[in-house]
């Protein structure tokens, strides 16, 4: 029993012992460390500045101890004596995303801020919820001048409690605003980009547009503009963003004289890139919308125009194709089953007699002509369908947006140079020797490409053939699609050169044009680029060489010689003219060398696929972008 | 007629060979003195600091900015300042120096870079982008004594004439250097420069309002903090420096 009590005794002793160690000793560890890491009891004692209680209680830190930030105050007696002071408090520790993005900041780089810099009230701040966009400017205009900011526009309808409305931060980030070097042209290029994707992304928000009773329009119409389409392509160095025709914080209407858009201000803007140009020159419309006839009349009727001019000529030609193409492919089908071997696919043999059709100058004419036309489409279709998927693989393929402009403007006066140079030959062959006697004979007559009314009869005629109800008409020397091609480049150089000069060289136009010609003018080049384009490629291409019984190829601008047997054939009125006048055997030449078929085999071939591909991909950007 | 013009073409060319001989022997060696020293990235440096080379970095910002801000163990002399301070160049000729100021590129007359020149320096490089492409770049910084910021709005230059009115016994303090106070300042303004102001500070009136100009705006917040620490309640800095300063105003006087 004696020995059961003291069993007893002692497991009451060791429960005793343990419930000591148990309460006491965590107790004791806890007084140790909140004397000697200062919780916030402690700390209180002394810091008992209304922020450092009641106000860090209720903060957003207020879960934490006074050591979970200053952890350098490990021994309070040396804090309190003065030994040790706190060091800086690294927010990083928690706040590890804002610490890391904070290190790209400007303010951190150029001003070496910390965090308690802005967040003065730091140990009574909280959270802001709904009221974050307020507070964020509150916080900002301590520094950064209010004036500038809280006239009007986003400022105005943020006070007033709208919080779609940008504040300082939904423009410059937080915790990231960018720095952008002001010695650095890529620094101000960077800028530009920034600036004007964080203007879109609230301008280009239909359903922000919506809520707010402000139009997306000015982006779309910004994007669709010179400036906007390159930008956009990746080249923001020498076109204008938002800001830079917006400059500063406060948006005020056109008619108050503080706008950076009142007439008065507005050269001031475009001086800023645009040098020597006359007063109408801001009569330019940086967001034009050409389907908008109230505003821009001008703009809207040449867009109808142009429209117009797309849609009748590719009604007419591809009608013309198809129907074509149905009428060879049946008799091509109806001669394989009778037996007939087609001529073309007979080897074309070196004695076989043939004509002199082009002389070298017209063959190096064409390959000119085909080197600066894929040229100018490859470096300009970018632009114009810039968010399409390959625009910006088309453009790297040049070394970027600013060499390809530097392509296009070599090819266009390459192109124009041909243009001038084939007007000259036209005069040369209207008045030869300066005789201008017969030039109305030689104009309407059948060597030149000028129309005249036998085309008419020929078209006429064509389409019978194309139903069955007739012959296909006798053609002279040059076909009325020929001669479509030939006063086609006539139109579409005037058109897309002269609007194009006007493009390269705005300012100089200013003296003989207003500002908003230049709109006319980015329309027109647009559109008559596309018809160009796609005229060649399509129509050009079919007429001469896909059409079945030339298929793949018409290779005599290349080689310069015609089969006499092609000729008869094909331009029978052309043939009896030479043989009744007796010049066909001073034409007669031996048939193309190995190299000049060669060369004529592959460049028409490598031309005709990439304007194939260069098609496909135009259609593409066309139709779903 | 052609021999005398030949004698003519000869006396000419030993004139100009003279002329090119005397200005190789007599100016060049000047001229090469002057030479700025080759301009780094940062990234080459690191490289520089991997490969174990001697390399000290000088802080040719203030004093104050050098202190708050600098490259690890860099040595703090602002390009005003040489006499005592040519001491804290180091003892090895052959050490490359690495000189660096703000984003700005240092300016060409900066004084510690000649002196270090004269003392025979081989190795003299110029931080491409200074402090700010330090940071950019993401390499570490330290602070030795930073001086909390305080915040406070700045005045714009076209502000600055009614403000001078509203405050009458106000004082301008412009902070460049004595050479760029010299070329222009706002008509009033005194020059107090940057590179001295934790020793020159306690000269200004404790009782009037004060109003900092730099050179474009980015200087002035810190020292305007500065000031405000020490105890000047009535600090303002001038928005955008002289060079907005300037865009507004052709003139001197505000």
């Amino acid at each position: 029993m004696k020995s059961r009590s003291s069993i007893g005794r002692r497991l009451c002793f060791a429960f005793l012992v343990c419930l000591a160690l148990g309460l006491i000793l965590p107790m004791g560890i806890v007084q140790t460390a909140a004397n000697q890491s200062g919780a916030p009891r402690n700390c209180q004692s002394c810091h008992n500045d209304v922020h450092y209680k009641a106000g860090f209680q209720a903060s957003a830190h207020g879960n934490n101890t006074c050591a979970s930030c200053h952890t350098d105050i490990t021994d309070l007696r040396r804090h309190m004596t003065g030994e040790t002071k706190p060091g800086p408090v690294n927010c990083g520790s928690c706040h590890r995303d804002i610490a890391s993005r904070f290190k790209k900041d400007v303010h951190y780089i150029k001003q070496n801020f910390q965090c308690q810099d802005c967040h003065q009230n730091i140990h009574s701040i909280r959270k802001s919820g709904e009221g974050l966009k307020v507070a964020v400017v509150e916080n900002c205009s301590q520094c950064h001048s209010r004036e500038d900011y809280t006239l009007l526009g986003h400022s105005g309808a943020l006070l007033k409690g709208n919080t779609d409305a940008a504040a300082c931060t939904d423009c410059h980030g937080l915790h990231n605003t960018p720095y952008y070097d002001p010695y650095l042209e890529r620094d101000k290029a960077a800028a530009r980009e920034n600036y004007t994707r964080r203007c879109r992304s609230c301008h280009a928000d239909a359903k922000m547009a919506k809520r707010n009773r402000f139009s997306t329009k000015a982006v779309a119409s910004y994007d669709e503009s010179y400036h906007g389409k390159v930008l956009n392509i990746g080249f923001p160095q020498r076109v204008a963003g938002c800001a830079d025709c917006h400059p500063g914080h406060n948006i005020l209407p056109k008619n108050d004289l503080r706008s950076s858009m009142h007439p008065d201000n507005m050269k001031a803007a475009c001086k800023d890139c645009h040098k020597g140009f006359h007063d109408r020159f801001v009569s330019f419309e940086a967001h034009p919308d050409p389907l908008d006839p109230k505003r821009f009349p001008v703009l809207y009727w040449t867009n109808a125009f142009m429209i117009a001019l797309l849609g009748g000529t590719f009604a007419f030609f591809w009608l013309h194709t198809i129907l074509w193409w149905r009428r060879t492919y049946c008799d091509k089908c109806c001669e394989g089953k009778a037996g007939f071997i087609e001529n073309t696919i007979l080897p074309e043999c070196r004695e076989e007699k043939q004509i002199q059709r082009f002389p070298v100058r017209d063959r190096i004419m064409h390959v000119l002509l085909i080197l600066s036309f894929f040229t100018l489409v490859m470096t300009g279709f970018p632009i114009k369908y810039y968010d399409s998927p390959w625009a910006k693989i088309l453009i790297n393929i040049w070394g970027g947006a600013y060499r390809a402009g530097l392509f296009h403007r070599i090819a266009a006066l390459v192109l124009c140079g041909l243009f001038l140079y084939t007007l000259w030959l036209s005069l040369q062959f209207l008045f030869p020797k300066r005789k201008f006697r017969g030039s109305l004979q030689r104009l309407f007559g059948p060597d030149s490409l000028f129309p005249n009314f036998k085309d008419v009869k020929d078209i006429i005629g064509m389409f019978k053939w194309f139903f069955g109800k007739g012959d296909m008409p006798k053609f002279d020397r040059w076909t009325y699609w020929e001669k479509f091609d030939f006063f086609a480049v006539f139109w579409g150089m005037t058109a897309i050169g002269g609007s194009g000069f006007m493009l390269w060289f705005p300012e100089a136009f200013s003296y003989l044009f207003p500002g908003w010609m230049i709109n006319v003018a980015t329309v027109v080049h647009s559109e008559e680029a596309f018809l160009a384009a796609i005229f060649i490629f399509t129509v050009h291409f079919f007429n001469n060489h896909l059409v079945p019984n030339k298929f793949p190829l018409e290779p005599n601008i290349f080689t310069g010689r015609y089969r006499l047997e092609a000729l008869r054939h094909e331009r029978p009125l052309e043939y009896e003219r030479l043989m009744a006048e007796g010049r066909l055997d001073a034409m007669k030449r031996e048939g193309p060398g190995l190299w000049t078929q060669l060369f004529a085999s592959v460049f028409g071939l490598a031309s005709l696929l990439l304007g194939l591909l260069l098609t496909g991909l135009i259609f593409w950007a066309a139709l779903f972008y | 007629m052609n021999v005398d013009l030949s004698k003519r073409m000869g006396n000419m060319m030993i004139y100009a060979l003279t002329a090119l001989l005397s200005f190789v022997v007599f100016i060049s060696p000047a001229e090469a003195e002057q030479k700025p020293p080759p301009i780094i990235e940062p990234r080459a440096v690191l490289r520089m600091m991997d490969n174990r080379e001697n390399i000290v970095f000088i802080n040719v910002l203030s004093f104050l900015e050098c202190m708050d801000s600098r490259i690890p163990a860099s040595r703090c002399i602002a390009c005003e300042e040489t006499g005592e301070k040519t001491a804290v160049l180091p003892q090895d000729r052959n050490a490359k120096l690495v000189f660096y100021g703000g984003n700005a590129p240092v300016e060409a007359g900066c004084e510690i870079i000649r002196e270090a020149q004269r003392q025979g320096f081989a190795n003299l490089y110029l931080l491409k982008g200074g402090l700010t492409a330090w940071k950019r770049a993401g390499y570490e910084v330290e602070s030795i004594n930073r001086i909390p910021r305080v915040p406070g709005p700045a005045l714009k230059p076209g502000n600055l004439k009614a403000w001078l009115n509203s405050a009458p016994g106000a004082l301008m303090i412009d902070l460049r250097s004595p050479a760029a106070y010299q070329s222009n300042h706002i008509t009033g303004a005194v020059n107090m420069p940057l590179a001295t102001l934790h020793r020159t500070y306690q000269d200004l009136p404790w009782d009037r309002p004060l109003l900092v100009i730099d050179a474009d705006g980015s200087r002035s917040f810190l020292a305007v903090s500065y000031l405000r620490r020490k105890g000047f309640e009535n600090v303002h800095r001038l928005e955008g420096g002289m060079v907005s300063w300037q865009a507004r105003n052709k003139g001197g006087a505000p």
